[in-house]
């Protein structure tokens, strides 16, 4: 039978080898495909990784979170407030993760129930999040010294690998799972697919958008921890950024906009990209300014390829 | 002219499955041609191809001695191309007259001159003989009004070629008589119409040729006048089939044993005061015209949109606030009307689909059983003769009669001894409908019971152990199968006797 070339579905690993091999050559003298700095990527990568895990559940789902930033630097705040007054870790780490699951229930609770699009619920828990992170402590940063914290979620590694890393794969084998193998994967993507279809196949579709947006703000809380503990401390504007960033990961991945489409692994890959945009227009040495321009720029040319319609 | 529109060797490969094989044939100006096949024959296809939606991977299109190509259904439409899609395609959030003048907006200036848009979508629906307004909310509108809606869109333009694809599958007989008679007209002023339909009746009222596809392939082309249906039934099928919808196994509904009973019921969607029992093993169709609001009280039954009043039991027990969540845990089915708005997720695959309303079913420690449900849409598939019969294919990319298999497969997969089927063989052709009654005989022996909304009298009748007609929201009659005559249904459908 006849098989057509569907460039689309593959647009993800199109995009990371171009940007990839582009920066190889031009960058070649500045070390940008030594080891060290592939690690580098991975490293500085992992924290959208880990939240563009949720936000794809989020958007397959036909939702989107607009809050995460607020939610990383709450957490991590949170984190390293209860590790300043000598609580265990594992202590720590579940409050900071309860943290995540009540921001999420917060924005969930008010688009499952008050029935408002979670794009402007977010948007407004987005301000009341990052300012409630800048009360927690007045703006003051808090460093964190617990040895074993830092090590195991952040700046510690296993061999040549970053613990980072280590933990990205880690969210990603369980998201991934999640996503594809269990009846709530199945009732993320029917309910972003087409929701009436879905309630009528009896999927409680509140509940599916409830848990969804829960997920989505525990992973960022998962990568608010990840931000103190390779930074050895946290700070109000952790995360403040990282939407954008983290939506065009989830986007770039192959993950449909409007919902009932997505993978997990490509999102991991688009956040990759992101990465070595990031890292790539660094060594260039364009200023800071000059980046965020082709930033952008990049992000919508890859965006814009996800997103067209092949014609049939 | 004999030749006004030619398909000269017409081709479509999708992805992995050659839809249309080699297709020539030609179609005379004035002509009202009929389109005839099986479902996934290639029929809409072939459509979507001279309206320009996807290119033909080979072959040409003549139209006047000219060759045509359309990259676009916008050239098409120029060139006075419409066409009345198989599907439902509006924007539900806009009113009626931004829905038909939708991509081809009147201006004044730089300015929309509402005023004229008003005047030509009011000129329209009264031509149609349409009971909405322009200004109406689309999302308001019923599945019926829809679809005339559709047509009135296609009609808007100056159009020299219009094709209908399964055009009274959600029409009542009014509405088709309408229909009709405006189709005929438009065949009066020397327009060509090109009609798709699974109803052979409909076909012999209007049509004067038909081109029968089968697989994919051109089979015949045939003068309807003084032509056999059983030749033409043969041509499309392949080989005999029973045409009419009749029981085939004694009946064996116990009136003793009501398992669903609904007591005084009302909706702000119109219906009013509605009881009625459902007895074990029968099914019991409900018949009426369009705004009679028989979905609309299923979806009340089904939990889909609230009740103001009234009580619902199952095997005498009351289910308390309903949602279908809670009605398909009591093992009541739904198969709604409106499959792409209400039936299946666009990018799920068949195995997907069918499992979606059984997925604690195929839930084992946390997972989904891919293996199980893999084997359940095969399985369910062969049942319902879904073609392509591949777990695999999005359901989607499946044609419109085999979308609609798909979704009786969903509610086959359930354990429901309840099965509310609003308009079950919509778009499902003439072979494959007796399928579909085969099956629904084969649950009543499983011990379950049906509700069948239909808007087909001989189906209805054919298939009902008892009707209930409703008009305006009100229950007018309920006949037992011993009562069952047309005429006494149609008075009760049109009010005329309470
Ligand atoms: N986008 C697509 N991708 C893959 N296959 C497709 C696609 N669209 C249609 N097909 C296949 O082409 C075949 C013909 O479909 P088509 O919709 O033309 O049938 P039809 O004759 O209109 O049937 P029905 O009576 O059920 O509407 C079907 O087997 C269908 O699965
Ligand atoms: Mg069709």
């Amino acid at each position: 039978m006849i098989k057509k070339f569907n460039y689309k579905k593959y647009i993800v690993y199109i995009s990371f080898i171009i940007v990839f091999t582009v920066f190889s050559i031009v960058l070649k003298d500045k070390g940008f495909s030594s080891p060290a700095n592939l690690m580098n990527i991975l490293r500085q990568t992992s924290m959208i990784s880990v939240a563009a895990i949720g936000m794809c559940f989020a958007i397959s789902a036909g939702l989107i979170d607009l809050s995460i930033g607020g939610v990383i630097s709450i957490t991590a705040l949170l984190v390293a407030l209860l590790l300043k007054y000598s609580i265990s870790v594992p202590v720590a780490v579940t409050a900071g993760l309860g943290m995540g699951a009540l921001c999420g229930a917060i924005n969930g609770g008010i688009v499952a129930k008050v029935r408002i699009p979670s794009f402007l619920v977010t948007l407004g828990t987005s301000t009341i999040f990052a300012g409630a992170s800048r009360i927690m402590t007045n703006l003051e940063a808090v460093p964190i010294t617990n040895k074993v914290f830092n090590n195991v979620f952040g700046s510690g590694n296993i061999g040549p690998i970053s613990s980072l890393f280590i933990w990205t794969l880690i969210m990603m084998t369980i998201g991934h799972i999640v996503y594809k193998k269990t009846s709530f994967g199945k009732a993320v993507l029917s309910v972003g697919g087409n929701e009436s279809a879905a309630r009528y196949s009896g999927i409680n579709v509140d509940k599916t958008k409830f848990w969804t947006m829960v997920i989505c703000s525990i992973s960022a809380s998962f990568a608010g921890i990840m931000y103190a503990a390779r930074m050895h401390g946290a700070r109000y504007t952790l995360g403040e950024n990282d939407v954008m960033s983290v939506i065009a990961a989830v986007v770039i991945g192959g993950t449909s906009f409007s919902g009932g489409k997505g993978t997990i692994v490509g999102t991991i890959i688009g956040s990759i990209v992101i990465g070595i945009l990031n890292n790539g227009l660094l060594l260039m040495g364009l200023s800071v300014s000059e980046q965020m321009i082709a930033r952008g720029v990049v992000i919508i040319i890859a965006v814009s390829l996800s997103l067209r319609e092949s014609r049939d | 002219m004999d030749n006004y529109i030619e398909f000269k060797n017409i081709k479509k490969a999708f992805i992995g499955q050659l839809a249309v094989k080699n297709v020539s044939f030609s179609i005379r100006k004035g002509e009202i041609h009929a389109l005839l096949g099986e479902n996934g024959a290639g029929k809409t296809t072939l459509l979507n191809i001279l309206h320009g939606l996807f290119p033909a991977t080979e072959g040409e299109i003549f139209i006047g001695g000219k060759k045509v190509e359309f990259f676009d259904s916008k050239d098409a439409i120029k060139e006075g191309i419409a066409k009345v899609h198989q599907e439902i395609n509006l924007v539900p959030e806009m009113t009626v007259m931004q829905n038909i003048m939708l991509g081809d907006e009147k201006r004044k200036g730089i300015l929309l001159n509402k005023k004229q848009m008003y005047q030509e979508t009011e000129e329209i629906l009264k031509k149609l003989k349409c009971k909405f307004n322009a200004k109406d909310k689309v999302s308001r509108l019923n599945t019926g009004e829809k679809q005339m809606l559709q047509i009135a869109k296609a009609l808007k333009g100056q159009a020299k070629i219009i094709s209908f694809d399964e055009p009274t599958s959600s029409l009542s007989n009014n509405e088709v008589k309408t229909l009709f008679s405006i189709i005929k007209e438009l065949k009066s002023q020397g327009i060509t119409v090109i009609y798709i339909s699974h109803k052979l009746d409909e076909i012999y009222e209007l049509c004067d040729r038909a081109t029968i596809m089968r697989d994919g392939e051109y089979i015949n082309t045939f003068e309807i006048k003084g032509l056999d249906k059983s030749v033409l039934i043969k041509n499309m099928v392949g080989r005999d089939v029973e045409m009419f919808a009749k029981r085939q196994k004694p009946l064996r509904a116990n009136y003793l044993q009501t398992v669903l009973s609904v007591e005084h019921i009302s909706g702000k969607e119109g219906y009013e005061d509605i009881s009625f029992n459902l007895y074990k093993g029968e099914i019991l169709g409900f018949f009426g015209l369009v705004g009679a609001k028989r979905t609309e009280m299923m979806k009340g039954i089904f939990g889909a949109t609230p009740l103001i009043q009234g009580k619902i039991y199952k095997n005498n027990k009351e289910i308390k606030n309903c949602s279908p969540y809670n009605a398909i845990s009591h093992s009541i089915g739904f198969l709604p009307e409106n499959r792409k708005e209400e039936g299946f997720i666009k990018d799920l695959n068949n195995t997907d689909n069918m499992a979606l309303a059984s997925l604690d079913y195929f839930e084992r420690n946390f997972f989904q059983n891919k293996k199980q449900k893999y084997k359940n849409a095969l399985e369910k598939g062969k049942r319902v003769g879904l073609m392509p019969n591949d777990p695999d294919f999005i359901t989607r990319n499946l044609s419109g009669g085999n979308q609609q298999k798909v979704i009786v497969g969903k509610w086959l997969t359930t354990n429901a001894d309840i099965l509310i089927f609003d308009e079950p063989t919509k778009g499902i052709d003439v072979g494959s409908k007796a399928d579909i009654y085969a099956i629904m005989e084969e649950l009543l022996e499983e011990g379950k019971s049906i509700i069948m909304i239909s808007s087909e009298l001989p189906e209805i009748i054919g298939m009902s152990d008892r009707i209930i007609v409703m008009h305006e929201g009100k229950i007018t009659g309920v006949l037992k199968r011993e009562e069952f005559n047309e005429a006494e249904i149609l008075l009760r459908a049109v009010g005329g006797k309470e």
